[in-house]
């Protein structure tokens, strides 16, 4: 039998709260994602959603304290992130980082060819990988310009999502945890990223798709198969793609009873 | 012949010259932040494994695919010496005239039997002529004769090393490089030299002292890009001292790129002055390794109106290296520039040392001046101090500081490594990616690109533990 792509038993993490103390942010965390599903994570500010996508990516200061979480029937919090990243775990930040100084066009090319050569492919010199970085910024809507900043440098709310989608694109992961890749966008760029994560769906991959809001999901297509509505540290309902239109009308309190 | 036994003695005895004499204050508070008191007991130059070497593969050479050269090596000039000059004195003529060859004609002799020899280097860009003589200026014989525009080593004995040194604002190592330097520069340039000129300061062997002089003069509207590296091809500890100074005439462009590259043990010591009459602009880029210790002083006048200074410094700091930057920029007149920008990337017990002040005397109406000092700690244990000053006494002036020094940033490494960047590699970029702050956005020319690709091979290394001959790492 074949393992699933990410399974998540009784897992339970704390961050440090920068006075020393530790605060428990998961209290047992149980979640099946099987290669070509997406499932959604939906819950109220505080609920412990982000903290779920940086334990999973590797995040220092965001430890385990028990349970487990597996990538293909490996213990993934044992990793590096570096390592998790090359077992095709990919986490588009919530709050993209700026690197001043750090070309962009320098830092794609340095991920794409990283991922290539992993993947067993030659590296692409710098030209063709100008042109395959320019055919993914044209499915973004995204201003070639940018290619000539650093990293996040002067980018806008949105650019810095569009950004997250594009490395999505170059990297090609097998589970692609998006930490609510929807906020700050506007509503056309909302559906240009609908539209990119639909272009890299397929039965190979899964999403774990974090966000606050129905409207992403408005524009997901097929639509996602498991909404779990997240709430102290854990997952109290799960269902399918109707919970969410539910939870739009009656909000997370008349929802968030354990199922 | 007096004098000459005089200054070989001197130049043995220089380690302990400075060691014993009373270093100077009035500078930049001088030495205050100085680890150079610490670190002269064990002095580098003393003797370490005493091999000597040739230049086989100097680590900074070829900075551009075309360019004249002037190499020294240990302090001697390297190149043709077998020349028919009989006169005694060397003329080095920059052959820069649009030809695109980029070849140097060298003539003289080397049987002067002094032990300092001036070379002048004069550039044109007029072409015509075909002995190569018309624009020497003067003579180069020591003599103290002739008609040079500036006299990079006068033979009044009243500037010896011991009196500069005390009497005037300098440290001691730049009248010490001036008066003991085998071979001191000099460069006249006229018109605009499109290749670039490069100057390399080489090392091969180890317990040695070179010093080195250089005097550049830029003509009016004259335009120069220039390359001083500084490099050990045999992982050689030495002392290298110099004393590098640029004089721009109204409306002169410098484009200045220093290198330096020096053994885990070297004992560096620089200065490096500029005087930028109206109009004239110079940039520079200063990448360096510091060493066992180092320190560069920089120092600019802005003597007239419409003057530009930029300079943008990295510090690629290895573990256990000190590197210190004593910067001064003095506004003389109205509507002068300056942007001083500097990084430094300091790893595990290395030390950073950077002073800058800016001067703005009264009357200076409309003069800018940027400085920026920030520091990057690759370990605990690393080390850095900044001390910018501004002293103003105008009120209608532009001036701005700031300094920071902290440790890499664990967000942007953890946002590189979940893309797949190893944590190693991943130092390497957020060093890079920091000095590279030195490089103003919009240049992206082959000089500067030149340039950063330096920094990009520094960057690897500020994280990197250096196997120094004799030790373990």
């Amino acid at each position: 039998m074949t393992a699933p792509l990410l399974r998540l038993d009784d897992l339970r993490a704390s961050v440090s709260d920068g006075h020393g103390e530790r605060k428990q942010v998961l209290h047992g965390v149980n979640l099946t994602v099987a290669a070509g599903e997406m499932h959604v994570l939906m819950g109220p500010n505080g609920s412990g959603k982000s903290s779920l996508a940086a334990l999973l990516a590797g995040r220092e200061g965001c430890e385990a304290d028990g349970g487990a979480a597996q990538m293909d029937g490996e213990d993934i919090l044992a990793l590096a992130p570096e390592e998790r990243a090359a077992r095709g775990l990919f986490l588009a930040f919530q709050y993209p980082v700026e690197i001043a100084g750090l070309s962009l066009t320098v830092f794609l090319r340095e991920i794409y060819n990283r991922r290539r050569e992993r993947e067993g492919e030659a590296a692409l010199d710098p030209m063709s990988f100008m042109r395959v970085l320019r055919e993914e910024m044209a499915a973004l809507s995204m201003d070639p310009a940018l290619t000539r900043r650093a990293v996040n440098a002067g980018f806008s709310g949105g650019e810095k999502k569009r950004l997250e989608v594009l490395q999505m694109a170059l990297l090609r992961p097998r589970l692609a945890l998006m930490d609510e890749t929807d906020s700050g966008l506007d509503v056309d760029a909302l559906r240009i990223v609908s539209d990119a994560i639909n272009r890299h769906r397929d039965g190979g991959r899964g999403f774990l798709l974090i966000t606050h809001y129905s409207r992403l999901l408005a524009g997901l297509d097929p639509a996602p198969d498991y909404i779990h509505i997240f709430d102290g540290g854990r997952i109290v309902r799960s269902g399918g793609a109707d919970l969410a239109r539910r939870l739009e009308e009656h909000g997370y309190g008349a929802l968030s009873e354990v199922a | 012949m007096a004098r000459i036994t005089e200054l070989l003695s001197l130049s043995e005895s220089a380690p302990r010259e400075a060691r014993e004499m009373v270093l100077p204050s009035a500078s930049l508070e001088g030495w205050r932040w100085s680890g150079l008191r610490r670190a002269l007991p064990a002095t580098p130059f003393a003797a370490t494994d005493g091999s000597t070497g040739t230049v086989t593969a100097p680590k900074l050479s070829n900075v551009f695919s075309s360019m004249t050269e002037t190499v020294l090596v240990d302090g001697h000039l390297a190149g043709d010496n077998n020349g028919g000059d009989v006169d005694g004195r060397r003329h080095i003529n920059s052959d820069s005239d649009g030809d695109g060859n980029g070849r140097r004609h060298i003539k003289g002799d080397n049987n002067g039997g002094a032990v300092r020899r001036h070379i002048n280097t004069v550039m044109d860009n007029n072409g015509g002529d075909v002995d190569g003589h018309r624009h020497v200026k003067g003579d180069s014989d020591g003599d103290g004769g002739g008609s040079r525009h500036i006299n990079i080593l006068r033979d009044d004995k009243s500037e010896t090393f011991e009196t500069v040194a005390r009497n005037g604002e300098e440290t001691p190592f730049p009248a010490l490089a001036r008066t003991l330097a085998t071979h001191p520069l000099q460069i006249t340039v006229k018109g605009e030299i499109k290749t670039p000129h490069s100057i390399r300061l080489v090392g091969t062997s180890a317990n040695t002292a070179a010093h080195h002089s250089l005097n550049t003069e830029l003509e009016k509207n004259a335009s120069l890009h220039c390359v001083i590296t500084s490099e050990a091809a045999n992982n050689a500890a030495r002392l290298v001292n110099s004393d590098c100074r640029f004089h721009l005439r109204e409306g002169a462009r410098l484009r200045l790129l220093i290198l330096e590259n020096e053994a885990a043990q070297c004992f560096r010591t620089s200065r490096i002055h500029f005087t930028l009459a109206a109009n004239a602009r110079a940039e520079t880029f200063l990448i360096t390794r510091g060493g066992a210790f180092q320190r560069l002083e920089i120092e600019t006048d802005l003597a007239d109106n419409g003057a530009e200074f930029h300079i943008g410094g990295a510090h690629a700091l290895s573990p256990e290296r000190q590197g210190e930057i004593a910067l001064r920029v003095r506004h003389l007149a109205g509507d002068t520039l300056s942007r001083n920008r500097f990084r430094a990337a300091v790893g595990a017990n290395a030390t950073h040392n950077f002073q800058g002040r800016i001067e703005i005397i009264p009357g200076a109406d409309n003069a800018a001046a940027e400085m920026e000092s920030k520091s990057l700690l690759m370990d605990e244990s690393a080390k850095s101090r900044s001390k910018p000053e501004l002293e103003i006494f105008h009120d209608n002036v532009a001036c701005s500081h700031g300094v920071a020094v902290s440790p890499a940033d664990a967000d942007v490494l953890f946002y590189l490594r979940s893309r797949g960047i190893p944590l190693a590699d991943a130092e390497r970029l957020t060093v890079s990616a920091f000095l590279r702050q030195i490089f103003p956005a919009e240049h992206n020319d082959e000089f500067t690109e030149s340039a950063k690709s330096r920094v990009e091979s520094f960057a690897g290394m500020v994280t990197e533990t250096e196997t120094v001959k004799g030790q373990s790492s």
